[in-house]
């Protein structure tokens, strides 16, 4: 069973996982690259509403796990992405709308 | 999923045309026109469809050759594998169940797949989400002996999954060589944990982010060759929408 937190909780954030990710080098933003998705994660595990940004980080994981091939901390970041998701999808409502 | 690669094309052009990226009240009027007038809109045209029948009466033919004894279904039951890979995962657990049931009915003991997607969820999730699965799931990769290409030297866009989930980075590259077919390789371009991904699996949520994904690919590829190799429907739909000067085929194009 996997443990999400604990998971998110391994991340030393090196960065190594953003320079292979497609979705954070065509948008050089931090919630569309694992580190920041992590960290969304974490958000959507362990509180009770989030930002709209947290559902978008989410979204557009695009799975591929070239992230974890060569993360040191060997986190399971599609696992932990996946785990999230479902949990905001569970709760539609938890998600703020941005203003 | 070859089958659907076309219809998916044209919806994925339609959604990035209506703005669906940013969600609101267009997108919401674009999914309520695809239900309503999606036969119409979303038709491939027949060129498109001849493509996804000649890759699939390839692969036909190759496992004839191989002596493969094989039968297709005749409402073949789509595997689900979208809705597990955009988290819906209680409606997938639901869906596969079905899925699962139809097949006992139909006596299959063992499904020969065509692509990453169906094969990931059918090999490596069903188990997970229904209870007592007992479907052998075999690749046509691992089954078909080809003897000879229509291409000399190309560059190979891994599918994530094949590469990265199933182990099977190997198993076309030796299909390639085996037919005397080059393929150049850079390890931050095509190696196994370097290859990126298409953008696809992206495609219905962010149309325009799943592009310049694509865009970014073809670039890496061109520096190599300028004839790419997919082993997915996707892979080769998203990377079409592309553009750049470069020619995609399928395996199950240039082998047989």
């Amino acid at each position: 069973m996997l443990d999400a937190l604990a998971e998110v909780d391994k991340c030393a954030r090196c960065g190594f996982c953003e320079a292979v990710c497609p979705t954070y080098n065509a948008l050089r933003m931090r919630h569309y690259g694992p580190r920041g998705r992590l960290r969304m994660a974490r958000a959507a595990l362990a509180d009770s509403s989030v930002s709209s940004l947290v559902l978008e980080s989410l979204a557009t994981c695009l799975r591929c796990r070239a992230c974890e091939l060569v993360c040191p901390a060997s986190i399971r970041i599609v696992d932990v992405i996946m785990e999230a998701r479902r949990r905001l999808y569970e709760d539609p409502r938890r998600v703020r709308r941005r203003a | 999923m070859y089958q659907l690669a076309p219809l998916i094309a044209r919806a994925v052009d339609l959604l990035e045309k209506v703005g669906a990226s940013s969600g609101g009240m267009r997108a919401r009027l674009a999914a309520a026109g695809a239900k309503l007038f999606g036969g119409l809109i979303l038709k491939p045209s027949e060129e498109e469809l001849r493509w996804a029948e000649r890759i699939l009466r390839n692969i036909a033919n190759m496992l004839n050759k191989a002596g493969v004894q094989f039968g297709v279904l005749k409402d073949e039951p789509y595997s689900g594998a979208l809705l597990y890979e955009l988290g819906f995962v209680d409606e997938f657990a639901d869906y596969a169940r079905e899925v699962y049931r139809y097949f006992k009915e139909h006596g299959v003991e063992e499904v020969i797949t065509v692509d990453p997607h169906t094969h990931h969820v059918l090999e490596k999730v069903y188990p997970e989400f229904v209870d007592g699965f007992d479907i052998k799931v075999v690749s046509y990769m691992d089954l078909v002996k080809p003897t000879k290409a229509n291409v000399s030297k190309v560059v190979i866009h891994d599918s994530c999954l094949y590469a990265r989930y199933l182990d099977r980075y190997d198993v076309y590259r030796r299909m390639l060589d085996s037919v005397g077919v080059v393929h150049v390789e850079d390890p931050y371009v095509t190696g196994k944990a370097y290859s990126g991904c298409c953008g696809g699996p992206i495609e219905s949520v962010k149309p325009d982010v799943a592009k310049e994904v694509a865009k970014i690919r073809v670039r890496q590829l061109a520096r190599l060759s300028d004839v790419v190799i997919t082993v997915c429907p996707i892979c080769y739909v998203n990377l079409s929408r592309a553009g750049g000067n470069i020619k995609i085929f399928d395996l199950a194009e240039v082998i047989s």
